[in-house]
């Protein structure tokens, strides 16, 4: 072998290397094997149904207006933790539902979006479902990214929008979607809430819009202005008995069962929630703890193992010997399969009373205000006649018992109970902060942002700050105000 | 007149010349490139090609002097035989001025532009480490020692002037881990520190290298090695409990009220019985002053302890005692044998180790074999084959809710271990947490024992590591190496949820397996022009990788009872799968000029081709370059200053993304029912994204004197990465969490001084130390457009939202969380109830260290020697959930003890104006008040303020203030210490060993310094909170206490 090979291999390689061959074909090498390309509407629908189900069964807010105290480690009830992630709405819901309304628009995925039922109906659904996590959100924090979210890179820092542009912006998306409903076109597929009955998700809607009109009407009291027209809108088509509750409805499985169940007994076996002292206060009434007034207690708890009466946890303080305290309903802890509410009758009952005294509609805010107590009684298995015996030891008064009520009976529904317990105010019934309290100044009035929004989105986030006020427990939403 | 003697020279030659070669090889047999061979006499001469061997003419009755730095020179004189294989031994005197380099190639030291730190094999086995990791911790400058905790089986790791995934090489192979390596084996260790000295390896070498040479048979002569190792192994570092007070949270005993509806008519004579807070998992309950109570145990019917009543007192060593001594017996053997044309070497490891904690148990085998042989005098064939089996019973559940953490901050200080052992009573899994007397269930967490032998986890791993090759000497200018490449790790576990436990009880297995082939090829020219000496080469690697992973775990629970099966769970189970292939191609040369010993300049070139890059842009190409300027060369000849050089390098590597980082994908998650489930991932896809680029500049110099006796050396380097792929955190309202951006650049620059000085010398006693210290700063450039920060990890909100962050313009790893208010004059501003006051999202430090380093001495009297080797690291920071935890439960010795009035802490508050039962004014305190004093100023009015507080609310208002619990983690260490015993030749000679050594030897011996005194910063365990493969270590996470082992070593060569 001589140097003049040797020389003409070098120059060989080198010109393959640095001309001929600029890059490599390793042909589908890097196509990830482990995760699809293409998604399906149906499944992205039932993933973002799942995220959804987690919120309704929260522990915190439960604790804020007082159901509930903790057992051994009171902190969150002592309001611990002051700044919360409003991430995973944003990135396991939003922008799943986002993608399905994309791959029901986009020309090259509708065709094949429509094996998972029609276009429309589809997209209709997930802009409900859009809807109905924004109010939840912006009722927690108040001014929240919305009318620039969810654009990926194409704007990395969402500007914070009111709670009036928000409420405003959502009444819209629920109207789109109303009239995307096409009656006579299948529904979604996926969809585990209410299994693609377009009829029922216009009651979603509807129910949902009158709502979201309630809770606004503070800002908008008068009859014919905005809230009034939105809910007049709605009533019409909203739920009307308990049997068209909504209702996530958990699985006797481990990965899809009941949360509350999941603390209580597998995988967790703990015992950090017990009712609280208020709420079995509020509930035994001019009965007595083996006796309550309210015949929901019986219900909502069971007797405390120590004494076998009912006994409320003293709120906010380290309640350690449990079995001297009630527990929530095994039912509901020890039933996998316990339902998460959306939305209960008694609810729509309770608004119907409240929109009368308004002056929103016709009406007996007094039969109204019964009808929600007897579905109350009803929905937790309370039988008529004490439930009418009930009713007539506490005839309808005005607004504090419609505020009082509702709170009743929303029991464990806790975002929303927290949020019309703030949007009812002085009408509310009266809760104390604990003394042990470690933040906030008073029962919270909402949640602060988490505490890398401040760097990550800065700007934004100081004008919201400057706008609503500070980034604290106790900054009064718009609604509430 | 030289062209006179040459045409004479060559005319002779060609009269009476015959062609005389042969191999060079050095004491190991390893072939000595570069070795300068000249006919004595004459000018006529040449060079050993890069597998040692040569060809030159000369006359029969010439002799031939070989020569070469590091090795004592050598004259064989020409007889009849035209082969001659010249094996160099070692000058003493520069003894360390060869080293390994990229792909293996050996090099003078002196050659060389970039730095490289050399370890000697019997340097790294002083401690009997098994993990090459764990051996490196204080001996080379810019490593910076990430340890594992001592007490469990996990591996360490290294950072690398600032960066982990460090390349381990042995003998060509790039192997999995650094556990891969059995130390026995080791012949030589280089540390290539920088881009430059690993620009050969093309991307993956950016991070730095550890090339290691195992060790090769000498020729002529079989040895076979015995090496038996014992050590033993016990927890040395223990937070500091109280044994004051005992479980509870309250100090008066709860009493047993009888109660008929509830309790058997057996249970009557039972009211009225004290009784513990048995729920309570913290310390804050009556004093331990013997008093007889009902125990946890004397609830369980059935128990012969079942209604007795025992003396509620101390147990001072209760958490100790959880501990074993833990063993570990090693044996090595290492058959060596070399011949004329081979050479062989195999070795054989049995490890055997017992933990510290109750019922695990390691046992290992390695196995490895090298073979060389000349097939030919052209053609050399060569192969390393290494096998591993590894079993492993109970890593333990480490960070937050494993047992480290338990029992300093779940825990009741007088509790009895002992009695804890028997979980398994009456037909019911029990410990000393019960729910109350009815329901005697565990709350919280389960025995540890009953979590060690019930929730058992065990792993197999199987490794192989090997390599075929051949050389083909076409004459002494050029050769050609070719070599094919394997590894394979495969590991296999499966772990059980016990069945009777807390959490419902589960089983899953765990199959991963990862195999990378290689095929390599090297052409090698050298040759010399007069005072020039040049080298090229020109080479190519295939790299084939391949990665699956399954694991299975039950779901709600299994359905035959005590027995653990993947068939058996009660509902579907939860199976995930994962696959990687990646492919990579490479080309790259290299090219070396020398002149005169003097002056030295490197070139390289790498051209990569990936599967994992966008296929349109998949090329990236890596350079480097690098000269050497040995200036004592110049000067006259002298003791004093022996040996002086310069040296500079750059060099360019980019670096290739991660496999299946470009196509937008969806992930599938737990379906419902039937109903699939997908989500869209919450971190965005970039298709265009690249690894980015590094570059790094380095300048050093070595400096030697007296005779070499003393030694120094320095590097100063700077690398800037660009394009760097940041995962860059996005506010989730954009719909994701984060994106793959190529925008980010950071810059890092260090110091690294090394010293070796053998201040005495002498026949009989000989005195060698060495030290090195390393700078680092990394400083973050740039993020994004628009973007300054970037959040890399945190603990929970609960916890205080401890976050470590990149920030623009500042030093990378900032630590932001909740700091206390002060004012002016920096006094703690207090709430009117003597709460400190604070802000969420403060700075409050940063996690890297300004310099790290360690010093060694060995000392050598007759045939005793004493090694003793240190490491330290001064700044960094680090938080403590420990230190978080075990006050704020009551477990802590700070938790007890007098206050500022003499009065113990825990007795009640006394005086005036007690707010809310917690705290008492300082003034208006009652001479007897109990409480902790706090002193500020009140936060509304300024004026100042000081309280007695009530010690369990002190602590849990300090809870999650990150501040006072972030702590320096400088610390000094003496981390190994040996003493051995050479037996004396005229022993020996009556033996059949040709050496024995015997030794006793510690590792982890003395936390000298460090700010949390049962905390070894070196040892962060960081589990839990770690995102994604990062593993930063700047949290304790409440992790297991280090373990020291003390052992006996004994070495037998026949």
């Amino acid at each position: 072998m001589n140097l003049k090979y040797i020389k003409q291999v070098v120059i060989t390689l080198i010109s393959i290397s640095l001309f001929s061959c600029d890059n490599a074909d390793f042909g589908d090498m890097n196509i990830d094997p482990n995760n699809p390309s293409d998604a399906s509407t149906a499944s992205l629908l039932t993933a973002a149904q799942i995220s959804l189900s987690g919120y309704l069964t929260a522990t915190t807010p439960n604790l804020y207006v007082q159901y509930l105290s903790n057992g051994q480690y009171p902190e969150e009830s002592q309001y611990a933790t002051v700044n919360f992630n409003y991430g995973a709405y944003y990135t396991n819901i939003l922008v799943v539902l986002n993608r399905i309304i994309e791959l029901n628009t986009d020309e090259n995925s509708m065709i094949a979006a429509q094996a998972n039922g029609s276009n429309n109906n589809q997209i209709a659904v997930a802009k409900i479902l859009t809807a109905y996590t924004y109010q939840m959100m912006t009722d927690r924090w108040g001014m929240l990214p919305y009318t620039e979210a969810l654009q990926g890179l194409d704007d990395i820092f969402a500007s914070y929008d009111t709670q009036e542009v928000i409420y405003d912006g959502l009444f819209n998306e629920i109207d789109e979607a109303l009239a995307l409903v096409e009656g006579n076109q299948p529904g979604p597929t996926g969809d585990v809430i209410l299994d693609g009955d377009m009829n029922r998700w216009k009651q979603f809607a509807n129910t949902l819009k009158m709502n979201m009109a309630i809770r606004i009407s503070k800002r908008f009291p008068t009859s014919g202005g905005y809230a009034a027209i939105k809910f007049n809108e709605a009533i019409s088509e909203v739920i009307s008995s308990n049997e068209e509750n909504i209702y996530y409805a958990f699985l006797a499985e481990e990965n899809n069962d009941n949360p509350w169940e999941d603390r209580f007994l597998a995988p967790n076996y703990r015992l950090d929630y017990l009712l609280s002292d208020t709420f079995v206060n509020f509930l035994v009434g001019n009965g007595t703890p083996s006796e309550p007034e309210d015949p929901r207690l019986e219900q909502y708890a069971v007797p405390a193992k120590n004494s076998g009466i009912f006994v409320g946890a003293p709120y906010g303080q380290e309640n350690g010997n449990t079995p001297d305290y009630s527990f929530i309903t095994p039912n509901v802890i020890y039933n996998q399969e316990a339902p998460g509410y959306f939305f209960t009758y008694s609810q729509i009952a309770f608004a119907k009373a409240e929109a009368v005294e308004l002056g929103w509609m016709a009406g007996n805010s007094a039969s109204f205000y019964e009808e929600g107590i007897l579905a109350s009684m009803e929905q937790w298995g309370v039988d008529s006649a004490d439930a009418n015996a009930y009713i007539a030891a506490n005839p309808y008064t005005g607004i504090v018992d419609i505020a009082y009520e509702k709170y009743v009976a929303l029991y464990l529904q806790g975002y929303e109970a927290w949020a019309e317990w703030r949007r009812f105010g002085a009408n509310a019934p009266t809760l104390e902060p604990p003394v042990t309290a470690l933040s906030g100044n008073g029962i919270p009035q909402r949640q602060a942002y988490a505490t890398n929004a401040s760097a990550s989105n800065e700007e934004n986030y100081n004008a919201a700050i400057s706008q609503q006020g500070p980034d604290n427990l106790d900054t009064v939403l718009w609604w509430a105000q | 007149m030289v062209l006179v003697l040459l045409v004479y020279g060559f005319t002779t030659a060609f009269a009476q010349q015959k062609q005389v070669s042969g191999t060079v090889t050095d004491q190991d047999g390893l072939p000595l490139p570069g070795v300068s061979i000249i006919v004595v006499g004459t000018s006529n001469g040449t060079q050993t090609d890069f597998d040692g061997n040569y060809t030159i003419a000369a006359n029969v009755g010439q002799a031939l002097r070989f020569s070469y730095i590091g090795q004592k020179t050598v004259e064989r004189s020409i007889g009849a035989s035209s082969t001659i294989n010249v094996s160099m031994e070692e000058d003493a005197q520069a003894l360390e001025e060869v080293v390994v380099t990229a792909l293996g190639i050996k090099r003078e030291e002196k050659a060389l532009g970039f730095a490289s730190q050399k370890v000697a094999g019997d340097n790294l086995v002083k401690a009997r480490d098994t993990d090459v990791s764990n051996a490196l911790a204080g001996k080379v400058s810019g490593v910076q020692f990430l340890g594992a905790p001592s007490s469990d089986f996990r591996a360490s790791s290294i950072r690398l002037r600032g960066n982990t995934n460090v390349l381990f090489i042995v003998d060509n192979i790039k192997v999995g881990s650094s556990t891969d390596i059995n130390p026995d084996d080791i012949q030589e260790m280089t540390v290539l520190k920088g881009l430059t000295a690993t620009a050969l390896y093309g991307p993956e070498g950016r991070n730095g290298a550890i090339v290691i040479t195992t060790r090769r048979a000498k020729e002529g002569k079989a040895t076979i090695t015995i090496n038996q190792n014992t050590s033993l192994e016990n927890v040395y570092l223990l937070p500091e409990y109280q044994n004051e007070y005992g479980g509870g949270y309250e100090q008066e005993f709860p009493i047993f009220n009888y109660d008929p509806n509830q309790h058997p008519a057996s249970w009557a004579s039972f009211d009225g019985q004290p009784m513990v807070e048995y729920y309570a998992d913290e310390s804050w309950g009556p004093r331990l002053d013997g008093t007889p109570v009902r125990h946890w145990d004397s609830w369980i019917e059935g128990d012969p302890e079942f209604g007795k009543l025992r003396p509620f007192s101390p147990n001072p060593n209760n958490i100790k005692d959880f501990y074993n001594t833990g063993m570990t017996n090693r044996t090595n053997i290492t058959f060596l044998k070399g011949g004329e044309d081979y050479s062989i070497r195999t070795s054989v490891t049995r490890t055997e180790k017992e933990g510290i904690m109750p019922n695990t148990k390691r046992t290992q085998y390695d196995f490895s074999n090298n073979v060389e042989m000349n097939i030919s005098e052209k053609f050399k064939m060569y192969s390393n084959l290494s096998f591993q089996t590894r079993k492993t019973k109970n890593f333990a559940a480490l960070g937050y809710g494993g047992l480290g953490s338990n029992f300093n901050q779940w825990w009741q200080r007088q509790l009895d271990i002992d009695r804890i052992k028997n979980y398994k009573r009456n037909g019911q899994i029990v410990s000393w947490n019960i729910n109350d007397p009815t329901n005697t269930r565990p709350l919280y967490w389960d025995s540890p024992y009953f979590l060690l032998h019930e929730s058992v986890n065990n792993q197999t791993k199987n490794m192989f590591n090997g390599r075929l090759g051949g050389t083909y000497t076409f004459n002494e200018k050029l050769n050609l190496s070719i070599e094919t490449r394997k590894t394979y790790n495969a590991f296999e576990s499966d772990a059980r949820s016990g069945w009777g436990g807390l959490s419902p009880e589960g089983y899953s297995e765990n199959e991963n397996t990862e195999t990378r082939d290689e095929l390599f090829g090297l052409i090698n020219y050298h040759n010399s022009f007069g005072k020039f000496d040049i080298s090229a080469k020109l080479g190519s690697e295939f790299s084939f990788y391949s990665f699956k992973n399954l694991l299975a775990i039950t779901n709600g629970g299994m359905t035959v009872e005590n027995f653990y099966s993947l068939g058996t769970s009660v509902d579907r189970p939860n199976v995930d799968s994962n696959r990687i292939k990646s492919q990579n191609r490479a080309v790259f040369m290299a090219a070396s000029l020398g002149f005169d010993g003097v002056l030295y300049l490197d070139g390289t070139a790498r051209w990569d081709w990936s599967s994992t890059a966008n296929p349109n842009n998949n090329r990236v190409e890596t350079y480097g370059v690098s000269g050497s300027f040995v200036f004592s060369e110049l000067l006259p000849q002298n003791d004093y200053f022996t040996f002086g050089k310069l040296r500079a390098g750059y060099a360019e590597a980019p670096i290739f993304p991660d496999a299946h980082r470009l196509n937008p994908i969806y992930s599938n998650q737990n379906p419902y029912g039937s109903s699939g489930a997908m989500t869209v991932p919450n971190g965005l896809r970039n298709p265009e994204l690249t690894g980015g680029v590094r570059s790094e500049i380095e300048l050093g110099g070595e400096l030697k004197f007296y005779r070499n006796r003393i030694g120094f050396d320095v590097t100063y380097f700077e690398k800037t990465d660009t394009d760097l792929p940041v995962f860059l955190t996005l506010d989730s309202s954009t719909g994701f969490t984060g994106v793959s951006t190529n925008s980010g650049e950071q810059f890092y620059k260090g110091l690294e001084f090394g010293f070796t000085g053998t201040p005495i010398k002498t026949e009989n006693f000989e005195w060698e130390l060495s030290a090195n210290l390393a700078t680092l700063t990394r400083w973050v450039n740039k993020l994004a457009e628009g973007v300054t920060v970037n959040t890399l990890d945190g603990t929970s909100q609960g916890w205080g939202g401890l976050l470590l962050q990149e920030r623009e313009g500042e030093e990378w790893g900032v630590l932001y969380g909740r700091k206390a208010q002060r004012d002016d004059n920096g006094n703690l501003k207090l709430s009117s109830s003597g709460a400190i006051q604070y802000d969420p999202n403060q700075f409050l430090g940063n996690v890297l260290p300004d310099f790290t380093g360690g010093f060694t001495s060995n000392m050598r009297y007759k045939n005793f020697d004493l090694f003793l080797g240190f490491d330290f690291q001064k700044g960094g920071q680090y938080f403590s959930v420990s230190d978080m935890f075990i006050n704020s439960s009551g477990l802590g010795i700070e938790s007890v003890g007098n206050n500022a009035l003499g009065n113990p802490k825990r007795d009640p508050l006394t005086g005036t104006g007690i707010v809310g039962g917690i705290a008492v004014p300082q003034a208006t305190a009652g001479s007897d008040s109990g409480g902790i004093l706090v002193e500020g100023v009140d936060a509304t009015s300024g004026n100042p303020a000081a309280y007695f507080v009530e010690p369990s609310t002190y602590y849990g208002r300090l809870f999650g203030l990150s501040e006072f619990f972030l702590h320096d983690a400088s610390y000094l260490k003496l981390r190994t210490l040996r003493l051995g015993y050479n037996l004396p030749n005229k022993f020996l000679k009556q033996t059949p060993f040709s050496a024995a050594n015997i030794a006793l030897y510690a590792n982890n011996l003395w936390l000298i310094d460090s700010d949390l005194n049962f905390v070894d910063p070196s040892e962060l365990e960081n589990i839990g909170w770690s995102t994604g493969a990062n593993n930063y270590k700047f949290i304790e996470g409440g992790q297991l206490p280090p373990a020291r082992t003390l052992g006996l070593n004994i070495s037998l060569t026949f």
